[in-house]
């Protein structure tokens, strides 16, 4: 039945049924609906009606190769699951898809707590968390990124390169902060068995198409004339994955039209370590953040886009 | 070919990577003309689009059939994703009536077009006063609150709210009838 209530609240119930209430006019609509049969029905219906709406933006085909790039970011979810994930070291099987969503909700609690912001990176993309409800995510993201005049927090997969034969999986999480200044931050959490790990950015330099033949390192050229050969993430067969001891520089050439920044150095201590610092490029150029053992061998990359 | 997106859904649940191939494949251009429409640049469109679909990956097992349709459905968490990139980001160069008005106008050849397609809610839409149908729109899509819509579209706060109110009552009373008709 139709109260003063109701007619007090018609706006609110709009703004409801919109996705564009606060928190505060959700929670007096929602404590509403609660007892009023009316009410809920008309947010039902109304909320129907707006997502009709969505109907109307007229369809655009995204880029070639889309629906390949989804499908890469949902299977290396779901093959980062099994790695380092102690929650899943029962030997429960779960599906992915829900155990997935379990995963992401343990690690938010502790990113949350120590960045103030929820954002998790799956799969080398960043990516921000669906945590409800949306709108005081984005506020309290917005807030963080004003503190230091931020654009964007974006957050990678760190997976092992698995070039000697060894499976990739995750083993911690890269950290990238586009503000002033902007920083890049690694935290690992599965640690290998070296004792130490140098960490290198990979920046695009802009100045060469991307894996183009005839482009020009924009540094270090005189150490070889193999770079692609050597092209160090990644690389599942062959060349740099043999099993032979191939006497490697420390810092392999970049790719054509990259360079490499250092970081800094990782020093593990009880199976985890952490590294980070300033970057003086933008961080929407990062290629690749590629963590060094001692020997020079590449242990693990993150991609962030 | 033909499965249903309620049973792709639920094979993304289960993990079936060809279910979500198919689902991918059957609603990216709808995911990404939204994304687009929302944020204007297609860098950062192609990165809202995947959010929605990995957003959707993750919550395919609280689809409810019940409550809608799955296109709707996807379209929701899209739009979600768009409005928070669209929060964060200052660089965005959409002006969201600029957007609004072609929808709530659009020429006649597309309006033809939509209508051959089935899509009822043009014609529904077409049938709210046009002010009502901006305000709408704007917060249906962009997320724009009343504060925002009076301020964008040059009018006092409780101009802006009616408008929105009595507009998004409109379209459902013209949703209905309009069905009413349709499926006698």
């Amino acid at each position: 039945m139709t109260t003063g209530r109701c007619a007090a609240l018609r706006d609110a119930l709009t703004e409801v049924a919109l996705g564009v209430a606060d928190g505060t006019t959700r929670g007096t609509v929602l404590t509403h609906l609660a007892t009023c049969e009316r009410c809920r029905d008309d947010l039902a219906s109304l909320a129907a009606a707006a997502d009709e709406l969505l109907l109307l933006v007229p369809e655009r085909e995204p880029s070639a190769g889309f629906e390949g790039r989804v499908l890469a970011r949902l299977t290396s979810d779901g093959s980062a699951r099994p790695a380092g994930s102690s929650a899943l070291a029962d030997g429960r099987v779960a599906p992915v898809g829900p155990a997935a969503v379990r995963r992401h909700k343990a690690r938010t609690v502790v990113l949350a707590g120590a960045l103030g912001v929820a954002l998790l990176g799956v799969g080398g993309a960043g990516v921000w968390v669906a945590t409800e409800p949306d709108r005081d995510l984005a506020a309290a993201y917005r807030t963080t990124l004003d503190t230091a005049d931020g654009r964007y927090l974006a957050a990678a997969d760190l997976t092992t390169d698995g070039a000697s034969g060894d499976p990739t999986r995750s083993v911690g999480t890269v950290f990238l902060y586009e503000g002033n200044p902007s920083w890049a931050y690694v935290v690992v959490r599965g640690a290998g068995t070296a004792p130490s790990y140098t960490v290198a950015v990979t920046v695009a330099t802009g100045t060469a198409a991307d894996g183009g033949a005839g482009a020009a390192p924009e540094s270090g050229a005189g150490t070889g004339s193999d770079a692609g050969d050597r092209y160090p993430y990644r690389s599942g067969s062959g060349g740099a994955g043999s099993g032979e001891a191939r006497p490697q520089p420390p810092r392999p050439d970049p790719a054509p039209g990259t360079r490499e920044v250092l970081l800094g150095s990782c020093v593990v201590d009880a199976g985890t370590c952490s590294a980070g610092g300033v970057l003086d490029v933008a961080v929407h150029d990062v290629v690749a953040i590629r963590l060094t053992a001692p020997d020079g061998e590449t242990w693990a990359t993150a991609t962030p886009w | 070919m033909t499965a249903s997106d309620e049973a792709l859904l639920a094979g993304m649940a289960a993990d079936d990577p060809d279910a979500a191939a198919v689902f991918v494949r059957r609603h990216q251009a709808r995911v990404y003309g939204l994304a687009l429409f929302v944020v204007g640049i297609p860098a950062v469109a192609e990165e809202v689009a995947q959010e929605a679909f990995v957003r959707a990956w993750r919550h395919a097992d609280a689809f409810d059939p019940r409550r809608g349709r799955a296109t709707t459905w996807l379209l929701a968490i899209a739009r979600h994703a768009a409005i928070d990139v669209l929060r964060v980001r200052r660089d965005v160069p959409v002006d969201p009536v600029v957007m609004v008005e072609t929808i709530v106008d659009p020429d006649p050849d597309r309006l033809a077009e939509r209508v051959a397609t089935g899509t009822t809610v043009n014609a529904a839409l077409a049938r709210v006063p046009r002010e009502q149908a901006t305000a709408v729109v704007l917060a249906a899509v962009f997320g724009l609150s009343g504060a925002e819509i009076a301020e964008r579209t040059g009018v006092p706060l409780g101009t802006a709210k009616t408008r929105v109110r009595l507009g998004l009552r409109h379209l459902r009373d013209e949703l209905a009838s309009t069905r009413e008709v349709e499926t006698p």
